[in-house]
């Protein structure tokens, strides 16, 4: 009887330490991010989804605390996705959440910490994150975030020069989209050969994935 | 009597027609109502292009809607009317004067019925470009300078996939001049046609409602989508060929969907359709000179 009882004290006692050890990792990571006020970067940004061809666009993106996020253009039409002021991590970690610990994932020979937040307020449009916490360098890797409005999107950061305030040299963003229908009569084109045999990959048309490279940060 | 002079004169005949201006006023009045209708409510068309994308992307709609957008979508309009406008003056070239008395007239100077009919020909082609650089000024010109300039979007539908390109706009003015001086041959194909059909009429309201006939039941033919038509009848029709000039706004990408500088999707088709719509020049005129050798002159 003695020895159930003691497994059963110590698994608690591991839950309630490893739930400990997650909170603490995030909120160191949220403490690195929370020194950052404001940011403006130089960039590019390059879209890819089936029915947009267009070219690497150089963007100017903006940050202010706590998570307002802008990327624009300079030379005025560039297709940003919805959602992808998320690529501020300051973002998913601005509201009240519930963090729990989702073990450890191996992703390009680094050993992440996975940790599931679930938002407390049910204002929240996001509804659950999961980050990949790299604890060494504490700095989110990756991350995938179900929200109300915007569907599902998905980030992967590489790190470089900026590591140390958490910001990263490249974002890869990805997002669902809806598919792009236009009626002939409208465009009266022009069939080519080459039109009549475009076939397109119909699985291709709802996943969208921006990469935002940064190459100039100038902080607070 | 050199052809040069031969061309003055005929030039000198079809800017004394006041017909000849209606082309230019009507072409100032459409753009400029285009022009009105976009800088008024641009913003409900970008909306009804972008369905779907809106949900997806942020874009900055004004600066989408900008001068060479405009002139895009004011060619895709008008350049199917243009070929009326052409008909109007060629249609005229040799039945007009049956029609007033004058080409019997004509054919006792020292000059060959060739050398008259290549020079009408000549002049018709004048027109025809003094008509497209008209065009491009109101269209082009006036369009960037009230709506800007800016990347050029394409909306598109390739086969079964709707597309939407986006061109530098550093890329964008040699595709302008390329277009239209396909379109120059393009619509000299129209004005092959109705001098062709000025041979068999002794007044020009004949041969001119007859090109516009032949164009406009050629154009919804061409423009249906039935597969036994896409491959049994649009490859004989010339006004398959007519919207050519499109292909130099249909950029090549790379594997990624980056639009790469400089390019043409498929330059290709382009060149055959510019061969098949030469090809209908010449025969058209060679066929018109033939007749008109041989014809008898009695008006």
């Amino acid at each position: 009887m003695k020895y159930p009882t003691l497994i059963i004290i110590a698994f608690l006692m591991g839950m309630y330490s490893s739930a400990q050890d997650v909170n603490t990792l995030i909120k160191l990571v949220k403490n690195k991010l929370d020194n950052i006020n404001r940011y403006q970067a130089t960039g590019t940004m390059k879209t890819s989804i089936a029915y947009l061809k267009i070219p690497i666009a150089k963007v100017n993106i903006q940050y202010r605390k706590p998570n307002e996020l802008t990327i624009k253009s300079n030379n005025g039409v560039t297709f940003v996705p919805k959602g992808v002021d998320a690529i501020s991590l300051q973002n998913i970690f601005s509201s009240e959440f519930t963090a729990i610990d989702g073990g450890t994932e191996k992703i390009k020979q680094k050993v992440l910490r996975v940790v599931r937040l679930l938002p407390t307020s049910q204002q929240s449009n996001i509804v659950l994150s999961t980050v990949y916490i790299n604890p060494s360098d504490l700095v989110v890797e990756k991350s995938s975030t179900t929200t109300k409005d915007e569907g599902t999107y998905e980030m992967e950061m590489q790190y470089g020069k900026y590591i140390q305030l958490g910001l990263p040299d490249k974002v890869t963003f990805t997002f669902n989209a809806k598919d792009y229908k236009i009626p002939k009569g409208l465009t009266l084109d022009f069939d080519n050969a080459s039109s009549k045999n475009q076939k397109i990959d119909k699985t291709m048309l709802n996943k969208g994935k921006a990469e935002i490279v940064f190459q100039q940060y100038t902080i607070n | 009597m050199s052809m040069l002079k031969l061309l003055e004169i005929e030039l000198y005949k079809i800017s004394k027609r006041p017909r000849t201006y209606i082309s230019f006023a009507a072409i100032s009045a459409i753009v400029l109502i285009f022009q009105f209708a976009f800088k008024a409510d641009g913003e409900n068309y970008m909306n009804l292009m972008l369905q779907g994308i809106n949900d997806s992307f942020q874009l900055d709609k004004q600066h989408a809607m900008n001068g060479y957008f405009m002139c895009y979508i004011i060619l895709n309009t008008l350049l199917v009317q243009v070929p009326i406008l052409v008909a109007l003056v060629a249609g005229d070239a040799i039945s007009g004067e049956a029609n007033m008395g004058t080409l019997r007239l004509i054919l006792t100077k020292p000059v060959s019925r060739t050398e008259i009919l290549v020079a009408k020909f000549l002049a018709s082609i004048v027109y025809t470009i003094m008509l497209l650089i008209w065009m491009a000024f109101f269209s082009l010109m006036l369009s960037l300078w009230i709506f800007g300039s800016g990347d050029m979007l394409v909306f598109r539908v390739a086969g079964e996939v709707s597309q939407i390109m986006q061109i530098a706009q550093d890329d964008i003015v040699w595709r302008y001049f390329a277009a239209f001086g396909y379109a120059a041959v393009a619509l000299t194909v129209i004005a092959a046609l109705a001098i062709f059909l000025s041979l068999f009429a002794e007044n020009s309201i004949g041969p001119i409602i007859t090109t516009v006939c032949i164009v406009l039941v050629f154009t919804i033919v061409s423009n249906m989508n039935i597969p036994i038509i896409d491959q049994h009848v649009k490859p004989y029709l010339f006004t398959s060929y007519l919207v050519g000039w499109k292909g130099f706004f249909y950029i090549a990408t790379t594997q990624d969907g980056i639009p790469i500088k400089g390019s043409i999707e498929d330059l290709k088709s382009i060149q055959s359709s510019l061969m098949i719509l030469i090809g209908h020049i010449g025969a058209l005129i060679l066929l018109s000179i033939y007749i008109f050798k041989r014809k008898d002159i009695l008006s």
